[in-house]
């Protein structure tokens, strides 16, 4: 990583104004960076006197007076924020285009950069030696990492203090970081993970670097992937044979039911922690205390984008006393039964697919789908997702000069396992980044 | 999801939808189809409420001072020391 001289500060900030400008990756810049390491933090995520808005005209002008704990550890370790990136409303998407300033790729703008945590995604491929605090509810770092051709770690559940994240769906949410190199997240991971009591979910358990050397492929999930990124694929397993690695295959019953599952428990878990954008709060609303209760209520929360509407709907749908059984504790008791599956497919090596089922799309097919269409692209991120289990995204071919990611998933607290893997794949490979700036 | 029960949780939600609802209400539906796939599947299991099996811990419930209460102020509008809201 560069050292930054004083000079190179304000050029930095120029830097990302200007990826900002082209691919709308920052919500907030530091204009008054001036020492640190430089590091960019997803706008869910509190960093003091930084205006947070996880990209919702909810909380403009929330200003946090504290940092979260990630950002508060990062800066006694001598890194710096850059700015807050850019991101889909609260964590609502997997393209990046459910906030006000819609993403764009920075191999070709035209197309998606992935979601939700697009911005750290755009920031660390534009940005030379950039490493960005993102974070995954059900892909959100692993589908723009893929995008954007850059390195993508989620970690396991709990590893990483949530305190001072804006709640997507609590047990579910993971701090992660984006990367150029697997060396470089190993480090910033070693800072930010550990317990801490401001979380009661985090947790101080050992985390194991146990390097295997086999890949299990589950074979009716790759079923479900577009026939050119299957080709893909198929290179990438050959060139991990010949370079020692065992490929197992496996079929993992029930994993249809992944898509459903994580939406019901997400939203239903989603429409609780927006119930607490009233108006008054977070950040100065501009509405009239004059009015009755409810109509105050309804004049703040008409800020919230389509996306989150529908998710609040759903969310409340779906725990109401007439059907909690059929859908949230149901998805509850399939997500245990899938845990418990993918732990016994973990014990053969690591469990590997590509990232996401299609190359990277362009904006306006995306634009014209159905939310539920949108939501099946998700099938391959959200099965780590649901069980916690730690998982990294890199990239490992390049067609029509486009970017495309595979997945390596390990078992629970195995995330220096995780990334041993990307460090080896690292040494034979080399990645590209087009738009490469600082 | 019928109009009827739309319409009651979007008031329940305070949302105010405008001309859009049947659009969203459409979206709904398609949605709430794809969750009711898994009505074909039989599981015994206990509910995951949280992925990983991490002890709970509690903290002692002993009144902390904050010193940043005038900077979280900022961040609403305020009478005195009051944060001030709709009426009731």
């Amino acid at each position: 990583m560069n050292a930054h001289t004083v000079m190179d500060y304000k050029k930095l900030v120029s830097v990302a104004k200007n990826v900002d400008e082209k691919f709308n990756a920052f919500n907030a810049i530091n204009e008054n960076l001036s020492g640190g390491r430089p590091i960019s933090v997803k706008d869910n995520i509190c960093v003091s006197g930084l205006e947070c808005t996880a990209s919702s005209r909810v909380l403009r002008g929330y200003i946090p007076p504290f940092d979260a704990t990630v950002v508060e550890k990062l800066k006694n370790k001598g890194f710096s924020v850059l700015g807050k990136t850019n991101m889909d409303e609260f964590g609502f998407g997997s393209f990046g285009l459910n906030t006000e300033k819609q993403t764009k790729n920075p191999f070709n703008p035209e197309y998606c950069a992935g979601g939700s945590s697009a911005g750290s995604a755009i920031a660390t491929a534009s940005i030379k030696d950039h490493i960005s605090i993102a974070e995954s509810t059900g892909g959100s770092i692993s589908a723009p990492a893929a995008f954007c051709g850059v390195v993508g770690f989620t970690p396991t559940y709990g590893t990483v203090s949530r305190f001072g994240l804006i709640d997507y769906a609590n047990s579910l949410d993971k701090i992660g970081v984006m990367s150029r190199t697997s060396r470089d997240i190993r480090e910033v991971f070693g800072i930010i993970r550990g317990g801490d009591e401001r979380d009661t979910t985090s947790t101080d358990r050992e985390v194991k670097d146990e390097p295997k050397r086999a890949v299990t492929v589950v074979d009716n999930l790759l079923d479900l992937v577009d026939g050119e990124v299957k080709e893909h694929f198929q290179d990438l397993l050959g060139k991990l044979m010949n370079a020692g690695f065992k490929v197992n295959h496996t079929k993992i019953e029930g994993i249809e039911y992944a898509v459903p599952v994580y939406y019901i428990i997400s939203m239903a878990e989603a429409s609780t922690n927006l119930a607490k954008y009233q108006g008054f709060k977070y950040g100065k609303g501009a509405v009239d205390y004059g009015t009755d209760y409810n109509t105050f209520f309804k004049r703040a929360r008409a800020s919230f984008g389509a996306e989150a509407k529908r998710r609040i709907i759903l969310g409340t749908f779906i725990r109401s006393a007439s059907v909690k059984s059929r859908y949230y504790e149901k998805a509850l008791r399939i997500r245990a039964n899938l845990i418990k599956k993918l732990k016994v497919a973990l014990k053969s090596g690591y469990l590997l697919s590509p990232t996401m089922p299609i190359k990277t799309p362009r904006i306006d097919e995306i634009e014209r789908l159905s939310p539920a269409k949108i939501y099946a692209m998700d099938v391959l991120t959200v099965l780590p997702n649901l069980a916690g289990l730690p998982h990294m995204s890199f990239p490992y071919a390049y067609p029509e000069d486009m970017p495309i990611g595979a997945q390596i998933v390990g078992d629970h607290f195995d995330d220096y396992s995780v990334m041993s893997f990307v460090d080896e794949w690292e040494k034979s490979f080399k990645y590209k980044f087009k738009y490469s700036m600082g | 999801m019928d109009r009827v029960s739309f319409e009651k949780i979007v008031e329940a939600c305070r949302l105010p939808l405008e001309d859009d609802s049947e659009k969203i209400l459409s979206d709904l539906n398609e949605i709430l189809e794809v969750f009711d796939k898994i009505d074909k599947c039989n599981v015994a299991d206990e509910p995951a409420f949280h992925p990983v099996g991490i002890p709970q811990k509690l903290r002692e419930d002993i009144p902390k001072t904050f010193d940043n209460v005038d900077k979280l102020l900022e961040n609403t509008s305020t009478y005195r020391f009051y944060v001030v809201g709709p009426k009731i």
